[in-house]
């Protein structure tokens, strides 16, 4: 029992989501694996946005345009390998990946969503609350309901390190290399996932610079030192072609 | 808070407190064989179909069940029969203290009703929210083949 | 034989697959209350003011309980016989907290929700102690976490030391001086937990003649009726307990957790009472395996036979002391019973710290032993120049030896003299070489990022606690030829009822469906130690086989009575005389009911056993290391056993298969990190890995021909000995793929990634 919630509510509009969500003992409600399983008893209103949202996903030209209320595992029928693999990093539950959202998940900002990782190193536009502007998933504050994800077209690599293929990564790296330009993207069991972004080919100082957050998103924990985790990162990428 | 939904084939109201999830609901209502292993939805335990999908009951709020079609493993045999996936269990003694066994039977059912081809990696990755500390997931997985294979034969 | 060595279907099989009612949480009780525990947040403190007015007061609150409601009484909450061997030294509810999560309060209310914030409402003020984290400062901390008035069975309360033994046969340390090769090493198993699924459940209530039920998911049903009924200073005639079927146990449940707890507001209440331990309360509040140092020395002679075994034990009991002395023992036990040494000593201390209690885990003991034990002997073999597997071969003792340390130390008591009836050990080994592919992996030359690598490890177990263990057994006949099994041996998912329904039936010449098994109702049941020490098959089997002979020696009797003749024997199911005559089971039972010669055919017995028959296993495991991230994989285990006449080959199996990720987890993947205050860090199954569907590697498991005489039909035990060899295979296998050891466990990614760097 999720006792504190008093109310759920279905916004007509994200205009109105956005309002209500001001107060904060409300939240949204989309897939709702995550915030079912926190039971946060600060929360006393959900805001059940599923009904605004699409879960469509297209295959253009230009990469995959997808609704953010498409499942984990209805975008497993991509024939992206390494983005489906990924997604089952991320959520190694088939049962809940039947559940959760591409929205959620981008929302929920989990540092050691491969997923997310992924997202993040192809240079993931996300269109909020349904107007004409996308803004980079790189540079999201946070605020805003998440309505069509854009995943640019790109040849990723990503990495990760853990102890079991259904653990989550302590590690995670990811690079997408075209000859514009280069993104790269570390999570795992970091305070956030850190990213960046340089034309081809990338500046030492640029590279040096990210090197130094990679390092700083760390801690040591009972997986490791922070210097090990960094020396991950540089391994990681060594092996999927770059040299740091 | 009233949810009108189809469970186990018949129209069912219920009325509900809207933070109550479908595990505590149907174990409220006696459909004991959804079960309670960690309430975080990594267990598996609770695994129930909905619109023939594998879901975590513990993770499910009751109003995103209306207009919906339950099934719990109650409904998948009668006194007098057994669904093939559970005559497959017992035959391979897959079952060993049980716990996981519904979760389990229902993910495999959700599977099987995808009508893609069965191999090995697709059980395993049915089965994958679905925690064992008993099997080493070893018997249900060749008990999921030996059956899901054969009734693949069957529908074609 | 009909029935012993097939692959029987469970017996309750059918309710399982079909998700009936049938574990502990599966009734509706009319008016129960909820209960819940208040978990103390610091490691080690005195409570100097406990007020629980608002919590009282919370509309749903129907009881309180703090230390002040019961007047101190020291009990163990191990799952053990009485006397039980280790310290008294816990209270229901203490006025002094020893570990983050030890008992503070609890509450009774109308809902979990209305329990959980009344928990929230009780104020508490701590002084805080000065705290343990580390076993190896225990002994001279300085200070005593338990006090000396009022416990009883703690060996040094002043050092922390809640238990300690010591033994040595022959002259140690003249040995190793005279031997030519001596091997030494320290290493370490760590905190784990057994991780069932079903989470500690128990419910209580007063039946209609204002007697206690308990209804709990226990291994132990007979240790919690006399325990509760002392802890609650009721009679135990008053009590009842009910197992019904269990979601995994594992030792996790070889404990009487929170059964006095329900029970004390079901007695002051009248109300029927429910208490389950969420997922977080089970990863830091539970029970978990005991984390141990030991260093072990091997000497060698110029044959490569060992000339002494040594061994230092320091275990870490957590906060409170059950089981303490009885896993070291254990310990100590199998680690000398496996090889034949004519010098052994072992010398081992089990301290408090203030961090989560130990309990009993499947293995109980010897996956501490043989983690060590059979990385030293991968290391001696090594160094020695000598194949790994002749090594443990040449050495291992052999059908026929005596095993002399078995009498010095039992589990808590003075041992019984063992002699070795059966082994297949080599058969195991030989199997088990083959199956791996061993002498190609061994012998390969690794490059590139991933290594592969094969360790092998042999390990024994125990069958029941000889001389304590006893099991018992009625059946009863009925007019089909049916019969009433009632045993108070405990099914935990591990297929004892029907293992010994197959006993019987076998001993009947019935089918299996024939017998019809109760288990685990002390009001129902005779006496059972319970599921824990690989005990039920070997002696509550042998109970169930010699009340079935009794039961068959009966129906002779009826039958002759009926056919009136003095010679008739029995064939198949009829009663033949001499004569040519014969009646037929259901014929005899009908007329002994109703017609003639009225009686109720029936047997009954008891079992103990002065043997505990060691079954053997050997695993080999094949990983791959990760040469750029230090993590490792394991990619097929190969497991031989030898567990006598197998009674079910595929539930014999089923343990097997189960008890390998168990060991894995605790050598690879499972953690339980702290902090520097004693909080435990990974409360959920998404930070405590336990292997799933995709994780699993391949696994191939055997079973070596075998027969023990002393074991119905053969049989020895199965349950924990396949726990014990797999983390030993896995970092041998990790040294024969880059050539790194690793000697404390789980294994640190980081560690061995510096190491394989640093060649």
């Amino acid at each position: 029992m999720w006792s504190s919630i008093e109310q759920i509510i279905k916004p007509e509009s994200f205009e109105e989501a956005l309002v209500l969500q001001e107060d904060s003992s409300s939240t949204l409600f989309a897939g709702g694996s995550y915030v079912v399983a926190k039971k946060d008893l600060r929360i006393q209103t959900l805001l059940d946005i599923n009904h605004l949202l699409s879960d469509s996903m297209e295959n253009l030209d230009d990469g995959l345009h997808l609704g953010s209320g498409i499942t984990l595992q209805q975008m497993l029928t991509t024939e992206n390998e390494t983005l489906s693999k990924a997604i089952k990093s991320s959520c190694p539950s088939k049962n809940i990946r039947n559940q959760r959202t591409l929205g959620g998940e981008i929302a929920e900002s989990r540092p050691d969503s491969d997923l997310l990782v992924y997202l993040n190193a192809a240079g993931t536009m996300l269109q909020l609350n349904d107007t004409d502007t996308f803004v980079s998933l790189n540079n999201w504050p946070g605020q805003g309901v998440i309505t069509r994800v854009h995943i640019p077209k790109g040849n990723i690599k990503i990495e990760r390190v853990a102890v079991l293929d259904s653990a989550p990564a302590f590690v995670i790296a990811a690079l997408l290399e075209s000859s514009e330009r280069l993104i790269l993207a570390v999570g795992g069991k970091s305070s956030r996932i850190c990213t960046c972004e340089t034309p081809t080919p990338p500046g030492e100082a640029d590279i040096r610079h990210f090197m130094d957050e990679v390092e700083s998103i760390f801690v040591d924990d009972h997986l490791g030192s922070s210097a090990y985790k960094r020396q991950l990162v540089s391994n990681l990428f060594h092996e999927i072609s770059i040299t740091l | 808070m009233k949810i009108t939904f189809e469970l186990n084939g018949k129209l069912h109201h219920a009325d509900a407190k809207a933070g109550m999830t479908l595990l505590e609901y149907l174990r409220s209502i006696q459909l004991y064989s959804v079960k309670y292993g960690c309430d975080h939805g990594e267990c598996g335990a609770c695994t129930v179909l909905i619109n023939d999908v594998a879901i975590n009951a513990c993770l499910t709020l009751m109003h995103t069940v209306e207009g919906k079609r339950i099934e719990t493993t109650e409904t998948f045999s009668s006194h007098e029969e057994l669904h093939s996936l559970q005559e497959g269990f017992l035959h391979a003694g897959a079952a060993q203290c049980g716990f996981c066994t519904p979760g389990m039977i229902n993910s495999l059912e959700a599977l099987d009703r995808e009508g893609l081809e069965v191999n090995e990696t697709a059980v395993r990755d049915a089965l994958n929210g679905n925690l064992c500390r008993c099997t080493g997931y070893l018997k249900p997985v060749e008990a999921a083949l030996e059956v899901l294979s054969k009734d693949k034969g069957a529908k074609s | 034989m009909k029935v012993i060595g097939k692959d029987v279907q469970r017996v309750d099989g059918r309710s399982l697959v079909r998700g009936k009612p049938v574990f502990s949480d599966d009734i509706q009780l009319k008016d129960v209350l909820y209960v819940k525990i208040l978990h103390s947040p610091v490691a080690h403190a005195k409570i100097i003011k406990i007020d629980t007015t608002k919590a009282e007061a919370l509309e749903g609150v129907i009881a309180v309980f703090t230390y002040k409601d019961f007047k101190p009484h020291y009990y163990t909450t191990a799952g053990q016989g009485y006397p039980e061997p280790g310290p008294r030294d816990m209270l229901i509810l203490d006025s002094t907290v020893r570990y983050v999560g030890d008992r503070v309060a609890f509450v009774a209310a109308e809902s979990v929700s209305i329990a959980a914030k009344a928990l929230e409402l009780i104020h508490v003020e701590y002084d805080e102690l000065p705290c343990i984290f580390d076993a190896q400062k225990s002994m001279t901390a300085g200070f005593a976490i338990h006090p000396t008035e009022g416990t009883t069975g703690i060996h040094d309360v002043a050092h922390n030391i809640a238990a300690h033994l010591d033994a040595e046969l022959g002259d140690v340390e003249t040995a190793l001086k005279d031997s030519t090769h001596v091997f030494q090493g320290t290493y370490s198993t760590p905190f784990v937990q057994m991780a069932h699924i079903e989470p500690h459940i128990s419910l209580t209530w007063l039946d209609n003649n204002n007697r206690l039920v308990i209804r709990t998911s226990t291994q132990v049903p007979h240790h919690v009726r006399r325990i509760v009924a002392e802890v609650l200073d009721i009679p135990i005639a008053r009590i009842r307990v009910i197992k019904p079927r269990i979601g995994g146990g594992f030792g996790g449940k070889q404990e009487i957790l929170n059964e006095e707890v329900v029970g004390a507001v079901t007695l002051k209440t009248g109300r029927p009472a429910r208490i389950e331990y969420t997922r977080e309360e089970e990863l830091f509040a539970a029970r978990v395996r005991h984390p141990e140092l030991i260093t072990f020395r091997l000497g060698f002679d110029n044959d490569h036979l060992l000339t002494a075994i040594d061994l230092n034990i320091l275990e870490d009991c957590g906060a409170y002391g059950p089981h303490a002395l009885t896993v070291m023992s254990v310990t100590s036990q199998k680690a000398l019973s496996m090889y034949k040494a004519p010098n052994i000593r072992v010398n081992g201390d089990g301290v408090y710290t203030n961090l989560p209690i130990g309990g009993a885990y499947r293995g109980y003991g010897a996956p501490q032993a043989f983690f060590p034990l059979e990385s030293l002997m991968d290391e001696a073999a090594e160094k020695l120049g000598v194949d790994p597997i002749e090594l443990r071969l040449k050495n291992v003792f052999q059908v026929g030896d005596d095993v002399p340390i078995a009498k010095i130390l039992g589990e808590g008591r003075e041992g019984f003299p063992m002699v070795l009836y059966s082994t297949e050990i080599a058969a195991c080994l030989n199997e088990g070489r083959k199956l791996s592919n061993w002498d190609k992996l061994k012998a390969q030359k690794q490059s590139g990022r991933y290594r592969t690598g094969i360790g092998v490890a042999i390990a024994g177990q125990g069958s029941g606690i000889p001389g304590i263990d006893m099991g018992a057994a009625f059946i009863k006949m009925n007019e089909d030829a049916s019969f009433n099994l009632q045993v108070g041996a405990t099914d935990l998912g591990t297929g004892s009822d029907t293992a010994l329904a197959q006993i019987a039936a076998e001993v009947l010449n019935v089918g299996v469906e024939k017998i019809i098994v109760y288990s685990s109702d002390t009001d129902m049941t005779p006496f059972d130690t319970g599921a824990y020490a690989s005990s039920t098959t070997y002696i509550s089997g042998t109970a169930v086989l010699k009340a079935a002979e009794t039961c068959k020696a009966m129906i002779l009797v009826q039958g002759k009575k009926l056919l009136q003749v003095d010679d008739a024997k029995i064939v198949n199911m009829d009663v033949v005389a001499a004569d040519g005559q014969s009646i037929s089971y259901a014929d005899i039972c009908m007329k002994s009911f109703y017609t003639e010669e009225q009686v109720q055919i029936m047997g009954t017995a008891s079992h103990l056993s002065y043997d505990s028959p060691p079954p053997f296993n050997a695993t080999f495991a094949e990983v791959e290391v990760d040469t750029l991230t230090g993590t490792t994989r394991v990619v097929k285990v190969v497991s031989v056993t030898d567990a006598g006449q197998i009674i079910n080959p595929k539930m014999a199996e089923g343990q097997v298969e189960g008890a390998i990720p168990q060991s894995l987890g605790m050598a690879l993947t499972e953690f339980m990190p702290f902090d520097e205050k004693g909080r435990f860090l990974n409360l959920d199954f998404n930070s405590y890995h336990i292997y799933t569907a995709q994780d699993m590697p391949e696994m191939v498991v055997r079973f070596a021909k075998s027969h023990e005489p002393t074991g119905p039909y053969g049989a020895k035990a199965v349950a924990e000995i396949p726990i014990n060899a797999p983390a030993p295979a896995v970092t041998n296998a990790i040294y024969n793929a880059v050539g790194v050891r690793i000697r404390h466990l789980p294994v640190q990614p980081e560690e061995l990634l510096a190491k394989i760097q640093g060649d």
